[in-house]
């Protein structure tokens, strides 16, 4: 499996040209050839979220180049989004399969974030930390699906180094179970803070989240 | 705990510094000083003082402890996003008290009899 990402922040404060934009990249993004789509507004409470999350899950990199390089997606979707006057920001992950593992819900809440890892990012110290993450979901139960992958391609705000995404029955699983158990807040948050000899990420991230009617985290 | 919960468990952040040789009262002067009354605006309530051996070594690293107490995970996020926003903050750990520093490490703690009751969210 082979996924991109796209936290899509409009430009312009008219909703008329808000929503041309957004149709027009919905329109792209069910001519791409993926095997699954996720293109959603995000929800309230979104942190450098964008207001739309245009995920693909691509059977491989070759189907995923295949889908871009495209002259009818270069010409629409690709020529949008480099639009200073449609799209004031743009982060954008390309990843293969990470670490993952749980069973998505039929429908519910999808949240990814976004990390920048540059504080002395030795091998030893991003080890530890993917280590950590990844046992959230082993004291989160509210967590149903999650990955931890590394992007082969990332641009935007930061040069993105993990992009960590859990998929929850609603919203309450993210605000409730994964911000108030210790394991997150006394345990993995120190690689997220300048108080912690052990930390690691910039404070720069983007944490997004939306409703969804179909699993989105593909497998394997 | 339930979230309606009036007293939510006290959760201790221990602040474990090994001073530089011969630095341990300057450092603890430094940390009293520079970063205590951020804390303290942050939420946090230094409840003990600690210093090891308990005398201040002229020509040895002194170990010092600093428990800080704050109210539950409201007060653990509370305390750590007003940190983020704090340029202040980042300057002291990252700038200022590494001149005094030989290491040190930060433990977020909680009573063992509290544990079940954070995990019941």
């Amino acid at each position: 499996m082979f996924s991109s990402l796209r936290l899509v922040t409009f430009a312009g404060e008219s909703v008329a040209a808000r929503d041309k934009t957004k149709q027009l990249l919905s329109d792209a993004s069910r001519a791409t050839g993926a095997t699954s789509t996720l293109f959603a507004r995000t929800s309230p409470g979104v942190w450098n979220g964008g207001d739309l999350i245009w995920r693909a899950n691509y059977r491989d990199e070759s189907h995923y180049r295949e889908a871009e390089q495209s002259e009818r997606f270069r010409e629409t979707a690709a020529a949008a989004l480099a639009s200073q006057s449609r799209v004031r920001q743009l982060e954008h992950v390309v990843f293969a399969s990470g670490v993952s593992g749980g069973t998505s819900p039929r429908r519910g809440l999808y949240r990814v974030a976004l990390f920048c890892a540059n504080r002395d990012p030795s091998p030893d110290r991003l080890a530890r930390f993917a280590r950590d993450t990844v046992t959230l979901p082993r004291h989160v139960t509210a967590i149903r699906r999650w990955q931890l992958a590394t992007p082969i391609h990332a641009s935007g705000s930061r040069p993105w180094t993990h992009v960590w995404e859990q998929e929850y029955d609603d919203l309450a699983g993210l605000t409730g179970p994964y911000m108030l158990h210790p394991s997150h807040w006394g345990h993995v948050d120190r690689w997220f803070d300048p108080e912690d000899p052990d930390w690691l990420i910039d404070p720069v991230l983007c944490h997004s989240f939306c409703e969804t009617s179909a699993p989105v985290i593909g497998t394997r | 705990m339930t979230r309606d919960d009036p007293a939510p468990p006290t959760v201790y952040v221990i602040d474990d510094l090994t001073a530089r040789p011969g630095q341990g009262d300057a450092l603890r002067r430094a940390y009293l000083d520079r970063y205590a009354p951020g804390a303290q605006r942050r939420g946090m309530q230094l409840v003990h003082e600690l210093v090891s051996p308990p005398c201040w070594l002229p020509d040895g690293s002194n170990r010092l402890l600093f428990v800080w107490t704050v109210p539950g995970p409201g007060g653990v996020w509370a305390m750590k996003h007003a940190g983020r926003q704090d340029p202040e903050v980042v300057a002291w750990w990252n700038e200022h008290a590494p001149t005094l520093l030989a290491s040190r490490s930060r433990s977020i703690c909680a009573r063992t009899d509290d544990l079940s009751g954070l995990a019941d969210v």
